[in-house]
């Protein structure tokens, strides 16, 4: 079975005022069928307690729609905030995107 | 034949010289002479005077009608007769002022002796004449004889050396082709009294002159006299006058007191759409032709009359039918007697100026008409602070005229506005925007004003947007929040001392925050603390925080032990899901202190883990207390809560605290975390148990440049002594 991989790539401050369009993103990659998607957070430098929760959101979106959703790339501010939610138990997180694509791609 | 000296000759020519020039004055002397006669003879006044009358007893001659000229020293005079030897200069043996034909022949003794004496006229006298006098030969016309004037003005030498001149070499190209034939004329007897010719100077130069050439004759020998006077400066002066005349710009005329044009320039017939002056005076007889409103005319008069001139704008008729407009200056010219003589006129093409003032006003009218649509106050100010003008919203909202604000210095209504208006043009700033707010007949109101600076920074433009709605809409909302915080803020416990000292600080980064905290008795013996973050902030924050203080405080949390921490996140995570809370969820620490066993039990959900900093003989001991893997309240239907504990060491101390007290952007950029956080409070431990929550938030205030929060911060100290 072939995969089709989405890449959701935020940037910059990721807080409530992102969460509408981030949120959309998700929807619109399960709508182009995508069985795994990948949130590279690599361009995020900041995110607060509501853009951990588009985050949740994304998860619970992807998951509920029988798919994968993976995270990469986050910066010392945005790690912090996964592992004091415990999210870091909830979803696998990698490095960047090469790490990601050896790990779970081939 | 005496010789009585050598220059007789030239005493001679002067004198010849002197009869002619005597002649110029012939027309006023005859005129004078005819007045005499009849004076003397009343009764045949009409008739000629009788030929002995004219130069009798004076020093004069008058011209007869054949133009001759009477010499006037015979020798009866005591005039000693000219040298023979002058004689050949003339091609004539004898001397003239011999012969008798010449000297009038009713001069008897008789006369003379009865006379006064005329005197004599030094040759001199002809040297100083402005006039320029010459005598040529006839039929040859060759130019035998000229005075100092001629000689000077035409740049010859004397005639009497050298190329004799002809009289067709003194005449200039441009001299009328009369000019040449006059010798000829003269010689058949014709007299030309009053003749414009053009003579040449030898350095080429026109010179105009007006004068007279006669013939006379000299013991049968014909000669040519011209005596002129050099017209050669009103000649150029007139020229110049005619240049300008012909190539001004504007259009000049002169016309009659009854408007008929005597003369119009190119410019006049131009105006009128006429190609040439002719071709206008040929289709314009009269100045009322011209005029849209016939009595134009004829209504300028008895103005130029009193005043001497007038000047108008007048709408005249251009050639073809159409109007157009015309700035008309009129000079009234009098006579030698002062007398109304004529109408000079000069004239302008003023139709597209009237356009431009028409399209201007237009403009003008258009703009106000724009202004005045503008839902708000509109006015136009100058740099000196003054009204240029400004909208009807504006006049009305003052109640007062349009007109009364034009040239009205700024501020006479409102000095806030006069001192933006004046902080504004003080400015380099292009554009600029201040709320004002003002009374007005009592009442109160706002105006959002927008000022753009125009005409490079001469003027500006100040748009008013009543803003009084949303101002008090604002306001409104504002106390509501004010009230709804002191609401949050009224559910937030009181600090306590005993047993155990609590300490708090709520710092909301709006007036409302997602923050939250409580502390209780659940029995004499237990203590439950618990403090939570709402995600976001702000007032949907607030709304959720509020729930849960009131879920747990009213402990209406169905099959719920409260002294279970863990029991107590499950429940919460059961009835709270962020898919019906707006996409809000909440961390949570949570734990229940039994002073008896000194035992702390507690849950965290995603919170940051609480802090407790204990003495040890290693010095300040710090403990975090969280449970791993417990995620926020909200999130996950089916996450499991854990529950830890601890044993509490006397002197110890617990802060719980939202992520606001250390997820702080600092000036570089970097984030200030938890890590940091806990070394600050280390810190403020290590110099001393005696220290108050105020001091923890000082020093995380100097981390902190701003003065508020990004995000809410909330705070618990508990002391747990001893």
């Amino acid at each position: 079975m072939s995969s089709v991989f989405k890449v959701i790539q935020p940037f910059g401050l990721l807080d409530r005022t992102k969460s509408g369009q981030f949120h959309q993103e998700i929807n619109n990659s399960l709508a182009a069928g995508a069985n795994l998607v990948l949130i590279d957070f690599k361009d995020v430098t900041f995110m607060d307690s509501s853009g951990l929760g588009a985050v949740v959101l994304a998860i619970k979106t992807v998951q509920s729609a029988g798919q994968k959703i993976f995270v990469c790339g986050l910066n010392h501010q945005v790690r912090m905030l996964f592992e004091l939610a415990g999210l870091d138990k909830v979803i696998e997180i990698f490095d960047n995107q090469e790490q990601f694509k050896i790990k779970v791609l081939t | 034949m005496r010789k009585p000296f050598p220059n007789y000759d030239d005493i001679r020519s002067w004198l010849r010289a002197i009869v002619l020039l005597a002649s110029v004055c012939t027309g006023a002397v005859a005129r004078l002479c005819g007045i005499l006669a009849r004076l003397r003879h009343p009764k045949t006044h009409s008739a000629p005077p009788p030929r002995q009358e004219p130069g009798r007893g004076d020093l004069c001659s008058c011209r007869q009608n054949s133009g001759h000229i009477r010499p006037l020293f015979p020798e009866a005079n005591g005039q000693k007769p000219p040298p023979e030897t002058s004689r050949q200069k003339y091609g004539n043996g004898d001397g003239y002022y011999r012969n008798p034909s010449r000297v009038g022949n009713t001069h008897s003794t008789e006369n003379l002796v009865k006379k006064p004496i005329p005197p004599k006229v030094e040759p001199e006298l002809l040297q100083l004449a402005h006039d320029l006098i010459a005598i040529f030969s006839l039929p040859e016309a060759r130019l035998l004889h000229a005075n100092d004037a001629w000689l000077e003005t035409l740049g010859q030498t004397s005639p009497g050396t050298g190329f004799q001149l002809g009289w067709g070499d003194i005449l200039h190209s441009n001299c009328p082709p009369t000019g040449r034939e006059i010798p000829a004329a003269v010689a058949r007897g014709q007299t030309f009294s009053d003749i414009e010719l053009v003579l040449v100077a030898t350095s080429l130069a026109p010179i105009w002159v007006r004068g007279k050439v006669i013939s006379y004759q000299e013991n049968g020998t014909h000669y040519m006299a011209a005596i002129f006077r050099n017209v050669s400066a009103e000649k150029q002066l007139a020229a110049k006058y005619q240049q300008i005349f012909e190539q001004a710009t504007e259009g000049i005329f002169e016309a009659s007191l009854g408007g008929d044009f005597l003369c119009v320039n190119p410019a006049l017939a131009g105006i009128y759409g006429y190609d040439t002056a002719a071709e206008f005076l040929a289709d314009i007889r009269n100045a009322s032709q011209l005029y849209a409103e016939i009595p134009h005319w004829q209504d300028c008069l008895p103005i130029l009359e009193s005043t001497g001139e007038l000047s108008r704008e007048v709408k005249v008729k251009r050639r073809g039918g159409h109007t157009m407009w015309v700035l008309e200056k009129l000079q009234l010219q009098r006579d030698n007697f002062g007398r109304p003589a004529g109408v000079q006129g000069f004239v302008q093409d003023i139709t597209t100026r009237r356009q431009a003032e028409a399209t201007l006003a237009v403009a003008k009218e258009q703009l106000q008409a724009v202004l005045d649509a503008v839902p708000g106050t509109v006015s136009l100010i100058s740099s000196d602070f003054r009204y240029l003008g400004v909208n009807r919203h504006l006049a009305a909202t003052y109640n007062l005229p349009l007109d009364f604000f034009v040239g009205r210095e700024v501020g006479f209504r409102q000095s806030a506005f006069g001192q933006f208006v004046r902080e504004f043009f003080a400015n380099a700033a292009e554009e600029a925007a201040q709320e004002i707010d003002t009374e007005i007949n009592g009442s109160f109101r706002s105006d959002l004003v927008i000022a753009k600076k125009w005409l490079d920074s001469e003027a500006a433009v100040f748009v008013g947007i009543d803003i009084t709605e949303r101002k008090r809409a604002e306001a409104a909302l504002r106390q509501e929040l004010a009230e709804a915080a002191e609401y949050v803020r009224s559910l937030l416990p009181a600090p306590i001392s005993e047993p155990i000292a609590i300490d708090s600080r709520f710092i909301p980064s709006q007036q409302l925050g997602g923050d939250g905290f409580d502390y209780y008795w659940l029995d004499e013996d237990h203590l439950a603390i618990y403090l939570l973050d709402v995600s976001g902030h702000g007032s949907r924050a607030a709304l959720l925080s509020v729930s849960v203080l009131n879920f747990l405080r009213s402990r209406f949390l169905p099959d719920t032990n409260f002294y279970q921490p863990e029991r107590v996140l499950s429940a919460l995570n059961q009835i709270i899901q962020m898919e019906r809370q707006r996409n809000m969820y909440f961390t949570i620490w949570y734990g229940v202190y039994n002073q008896r066993t000194r035992e702390l039990v507690y849950a965290s959900a995603g919170h940051p883990p609480a802090v407790l900093l204990s003495h040890s003989p290693e010095g300040i001991e710090a403990k975090l207390l969280k449970t791993s893997g417990c995620l926020p309240i909200g999130m996950f239907p089916t996450a499991q809560y854990t529950r830890d504990s601890s044993q509490i060491q006397p002197q110890s101390t617990l802060y719980i605290f939202s992520d606001g007290i250390y997820e702080i952007r600092q000036p570089d950029g970097t984030i200030w975390d938890l890590e940091d956080f806990l070394n600050l409070l280390a810190n403020c431990h290590r110099h001393g148990d005696d220290f108050s929550l105020e001091r923890v938030l000082q020093a995380v205030r100097t981390v902190n440049t701003k003065d508020t929060f990004d995000d809410d911060v909330s705070l618990l100290q508990i002391n747990f002594t001893p």
